[in-house]
């Protein structure tokens, strides 16, 4: 019974032990590796081929206006950052899309510039469709259209987030489209509120 | 000592293979191999955690209590998992990417608690420190030549360098990935087949020819 008691203790001391050494070490090396989410996002998303670009500052997010995925919009930007390239100022808009019936959770990147509040690019960088081939070209083809909203809203103004006018053809792969849709509407309100500071209407 | 290396690596990269012969590891290699370079970044990331934590469950080896060794195995597996994630999401933020899951998967990789429980716990240190290398390059090996295999026949390219315009799709998915595997362990059973063959063959004519002296 002795035995068994001590046999026991030395079980949960070595792994304590163990426990505790692993921990030291991660906490040792934890301030020279670790990269904060919102440069890993940066990183991984934030690619806008432009001439002499400078480097992707992460800008305080507004919360107010940011939102969450579960919110009635589906939608909510989880990063905004900044990048001065030449005489131009870039602000990139990481948008998170809530997931929905067969499709997983979407992220969009959409990139404006400053001078004319002009969308200038958008990509679909999380694609959360599923389902086989036509779902995926079709979510393909969604992620495009996005491209084709610079066709329609060109500058950004107080219309341009509360429009429904707009609309890609939803033929297949409804949810991801609406995912566009919504990704851009949530995209275009806040860069209208917050980066333009037009104010929440 | 130089014949145990020797052994250990014929082990690791030939006889042994994890991948190949022991056919253990096997949701990385299925899905990672669609490119070679995966192959070569889980390979190393493979290759560091198993050196590492062969070395310390070895020197542990007589202290871990045998109730708790998996759990144990599992601790200083993770942490090593750990510092490889950070360290990649730091310097090779797209190759971090490209792994996904598979790469804080590695914890419960069959490959590395098996040589952990096979090999590391019943081994002195340096013979485990190189059973972990070699078992490790045997995994990147193997990864990395069915990466180039799929990359080049699926994508027409090599290490993201575009060969040709060819593409066979089916080889970029799950199935052209199993198709790749089964084809790679019927290769590797082959000329293994023939390599143990030849160097008993080889043993055999020794064998006589000090009977015959």
């Amino acid at each position: 019974m002795a035995n068994k008691k001590e046999s026991t203790l030395r079980c949960v001391l070595v792994l304590s032990v163990i426990a505790v050494v692993c921990g030291v070490l991660l906490a040792v090396l934890n301030p020279l590796l670790y990269v904060a989410p919102s440069a890993e996002d940066i990183s991984n998303y934030f690619d806008l081929p432009v001439e002499n670009p400078g480097e992707w500052k992460v800008v305080d997010l507004n919360s107010e206006h940011a939102g969450k995925t579960t919110d009635k919009s589906g939608a909510a930007v989880s990063l905004v950052a900044q990048m001065q390239a030449g005489e131009e100022t870039y602000y990139g808009l990481l948008i998170t899309t809530k997931a929905s019936g067969n499709l997983s959770e979407c992220k969009f990147v959409m990139f404006f510039t400053k001078s004319d509040n002009k969308l200038v690019d958008a990509k679909m960088t999380v694609d959360g469709s599923s389902g086989g081939k036509y779902t995926y070209e079709s979510a393909a083809a969604a992620s495009e259209n996005v491209k084709k909203f610079e066709e329609y809203y060109v500058v950004i103004n107080s219309a341009t987030q509360f429009d429904t006018d707009y609309s890609i053809p939803k033929v297949g792969a409804t949810l991801t489209l609406t995912a566009v849709d919504n990704a851009f509407k949530k995209a275009a309100y806040y860069y209208y509120n917050v980066i333009m500071g037009g104010g929440a209407q | 000592m130089k014949n145990k290396v020797k052994d250990l690596a014929l082990d690791g990269v030939l006889r042994q293979n994890p991948t190949l012969k022991l056919v253990l590891g096997t949701c990385p290699t299925l899905a990672l191999t669609t490119a070679a370079m995966n192959g070569v970044g889980m390979g190393l990331a493979v290759t560091f955690v198993l050196m590492c934590s062969n070395v310390i469950i070895s020197s542990l080896r007589n202290i871990i209590p045998s109730r708790v060794r998996i759990p144990a195995y599992i601790l200083i597996i993770a942490t090593f998992v750990t510092i490889v994630r950070m360290f990649l999401n730091k310097f090779a933020p797209t190759i971090a990417t490209a792994m996904g899951p598979y790469l804080p998967l590695i914890v419960v990789n069959c490959i590395i608690l098996g040589r952990a429980e096979a090999f590391a716990s019943k081994n002195p240190v340096l013979d485990s420190m190189f059973d972990g290398i070699f078992m490790g390059l045997g995994f990147m090996l193997a990864i990395t030549l069915m990466g180039a295999f799929r990359e080049i026949l699926g994508a027409g390219a090599i290490f993201g360098v575009k060969l040709w315009d060819f593409k066979i799709e089916f080889f970029t998915h799950a199935s052209g990935a199993l198709f790749t595997y089964a084809i790679f362990i019927a290769l590797f059973t082959y000329f293994s087949g023939l390599y143990s063959k030849k160097s008993k063959q080889k043993t055999l004519q020794k064998d006589k020819k000090e009977v015959e002296a």
